[in-house]
């Protein structure tokens, strides 16, 4: 399993610096949070450091209105069509012809489809992503084709719509899926069942032979690995770890820069403010947070120089970098040679984090709401619910 | 219909007899042709049997599979006045498995292996030609008494080629308890092979355990639908010498999800192979 950087806001230095270290890697890159030019520019870059740039065409909402998402020219055909442009016919041509125009001006290789979101899975969002796909065909040149599925909450919640997107999109012509899915949740899920569900889709998917791309990913999902899936993309704000479709809505603003700085603790999955690095400090654990040395960031060593942690200067563009190069160093480790190997070392990481949290938790140092310790046991019932479905398919087909 | 009206219009069988059997859609005779035993299903001219008794003579002429019996001949002719299509079979000695299953309900592991291993392999064949039985069930399984198993009936199989003469949205054909979900639910897009091995599996669980894995619901068809419908096949307790792989497996080819079972016969049998070696040598 690889991972790709999702694109939000303020994140183009940290791509830049990101790629420059890391091999097989990639952007996905959000209309949303740039403008043409600079989504010209930065694709150049991220093409020089031997990464693959993606487009989002975050078409999830016909009405979405932020104003830089709209602003772009082939939102501009979106919001011109009257009879719509994701249901066939001349609206959709022009779309797609617009966005390949797009995509080719930033030198993708790979073109990811516009797909709207289904609150709920029917026949009508079939035919509207069929619609897509059919019209899809002439105006790419040949160039590989990436469908994007994006799912509703409550979508997410039902196994049989869930198992109709997976025998549906078995038969479309495309060779990978993107995938996104709205949690119940602003962040973490403590819901076994989405989990579960998104675990069937993905690897239902994979299964169809399909590569599968799950965006707005975060280390909860770092379980996906069992799933077979190729890549996660993840992000630094919230909004990019896990899929808010609101902000695609002139009402949500970037006001997310004012909350705290957090420090991700890989081995604890789980993310700590400051103070409670000092808790840790105090209570002689703060080594036992520090992450591993084979993970690979040293973004966070100041953290752990001696010094109490808020009496040392940590910035938030540290932190986003250790959350991002630590979430990457588990995603590439994750899959292993057989899908029973890949779910023991899941279950061990589990395990291990458990044991950790409650040295922690004994001591004062809480995650709060990104303490893992609630979410342990949603990822084991999701990853039970899982096994039985996909298990003995999955054990055959691993590679 | 009496046989009188038979052996007048067809002079070339003798010693024709009426079978009872339960369906309605035709009338069976069992009769001698130049001293060799046949079957004759004279088709009852019901709305749309034409086309039926259509499918199932093609699905006989182009399977080339040597777990259905042959079709010797077919036709139209008049019996009693009325024009009847009729379609004339070998005629397989044995007894079917549902009467096997009466008589002892849990067969043996061996047994049912073989079972097992032959109706994956009539369902490699059947997928060759692109035809889905849809109404695999005891009552349409013969054994002979070498033990080779024979699978009959084609009166409602699939064409997946060939236009549906069945409407889209209405209930679907099948046996309730053995047809899989998407099909008694007539989701025609989702019908294909991986319907048939999910009759297997529900097939290879009666015979292994002695009951239907839903058969304490059997008596209400709604309840046990919307049970086979939202529950997972209960698993097996595996039977000896059985290591689980198998009642595994079994589990598998009746996942109520297409998605979720062996996408064809062919990866069916890859997946059962070395099961049916591992557990036929101890």
């Amino acid at each position: 399993m690889k991972m790709y950087l999702q694109f939000g806001h303020g994140m183009m230095e940290h791509a830049r610096v990101l790629l420059s270290s890391w091999s097989d890697s990639g952007v996905i890159l959000s209309p949303r949070d740039l403008t043409e030019s600079q989504m010209v520019r930065l694709a150049a870059d991220i093409r020089e450091r031997r990464a693959e740039p993606l487009l989002d065409p975050q078409c999830f909402a016909r009405d979405a209105d932020h104003p830089r998402l709209t602003e772009h020219r082939y939102w501009q055909v979106v919001k011109s069509q009257s009879t719509g442009a994701f249901t066939g016919g001349a609206g959709t041509a022009a779309l797609l012809s617009e966005l390949a125009q797009l995509g080719n001006s930033l030198g993708v290789s790979r073109h990811i489809l516009p797909g709207c979101l289904a609150p709920t899975v029917g026949e009508d969002w079939f035919l509207m992503q069929e619609s897509i796909l059919d019209e899809a065909s002439g105006h790419y040149g040949g160039a590989p084709l990436i469908m994007t599925i994006a799912l509703g909450a409550e979508a997410m919640s039902s196994e049989e719509q869930i198992e109709a997107v997976v025998e549906r999109c078995s038969g479309w012509d495309v060779s990978a899926i993107y995938l996104v899915a709205e949690t119940p949740s602003p962040y973490l899920t403590d819901s076994p069942t989405w989990l579960a569900n998104l675990l069937l889709l993905s690897s239902g998917i994979k299964l169809a032979g399909k590569e599968v791309i799950v965006g707005y990913s975060n280390h909860q999902m770092l379980c996906l690995g069992a799933a077979n899936v190729d890549i996660v993309a993840s992000g630094t704000w919230l909004n990019v770890r896990a899929f808010p479709p609101e902000k695609f809505y002139q009402t949500e603003d970037d006001s997310i820069s004012r909350r705290a700085t957090w420090y991700y603790c890989p081995q604890a999955l789980s993310e700590y403010k400051i103070p409670f690095l000092d808790i840790a400090h105090r209570t002689g654990v703060l080594s036992q947070m520090r992450s591993p040395a084979a993970i690979g960031s040293h973004y966070a060593d100041i953290l752990f120089g001696g010094a109490v942690p808020t009496s040392v200067s940590w910035s938030e563009t540290n932190a986003f970098r250790h959350y991002l190069t630590c979430l990457r160093s588990q995603v590439l480790a994750i899959k292993r040679g057989s899908f029973a190997d890949t779910v023991s070392v899941i279950n061990m990481s589990l395990d291990d984090a458990e044991a950790l949290l409650r040295n922690l938790r004994r001591v004062g140092v809480m995650g709060q709401d990104r303490d893992f310790h609630e979410y342990v046991d949603v990822v084991r019932s999701a990853m039970v619910q899982f096994a039985s479905a996909r298990e003995a398919r999955l054990s055959r087909a691993w590679g | 219909m009496d046989t009188d009206q038979i052996i007048t219009a067809f002079p070339e069988l003798c010693n024709i007899r009426r079978v009872e059997t339960p369906s309605g859609q035709k009338f069976v005779f069992m009769a001698l042709r130049e001293g060799v035993d046949v079957v004759l299903k004279v088709i009852r001219p019901y709305r749309g049997a034409a086309e039926r008794a259509d499918r199932e003579i093609l699905a006989g002429n182009i399977l080339c599979s040597s777990y259905v019996p042959a079709i010797l001949d077919h036709g139209v002719r008049n019996i009693g006045g009325c024009e009847m299509r009729y379609i004339l079979e070998s005629f397989i000695n044995g007894e079917t498995l549902e009467r096997k299953l009466a008589a002892q309900p849990t067969q043996p592991l061996d047994f049912v292996l073989r079972l097992t291993s032959a109706l994956l392999c009539a369902c490699r064949d059947f997928e060759a030609v692109s035809i889905v039985h849809r109404d695999i069930k005891p009552g349409n399984l013969i054994i002979d008494p070498g033990g080779k198993v024979w699978v009959i009936d084609f009166g409602i199989a699939r064409h997946l080629e060939m236009p549906s003469l069945t409407g889209t949205g209405g209930p679907g054909l099948g046996t309730w308890g053995y047809a899989a979900p998407e099909q008694f639910r007539n989701m025609k897009s989702k019908i294909n092979g991986r319907a048939d091995l999910f009759s297997v599996g529900i097939v290879a669980y009666e015979a292994l355990t002695g009951g239907h894995p839903f058969a304490r619901y059997r008596d209400n068809p709604l309840v046990l639908l919307r049970k086979m419908e939202g529950e997972d096949v209960p698993p097996p307790a595996p039977a000896a010498g059985d290591d689980g792989r198998f009642a595994d497996f079994i589990c598998q080819l009746a996942q109520r999800y297409p998605s979720r079972r062996p996408q064809t016969a062919n990866d069916a049998l890859a997946w059962f192979g070395p099961i049916y070696n591992d557990l036929r040598i101890r």
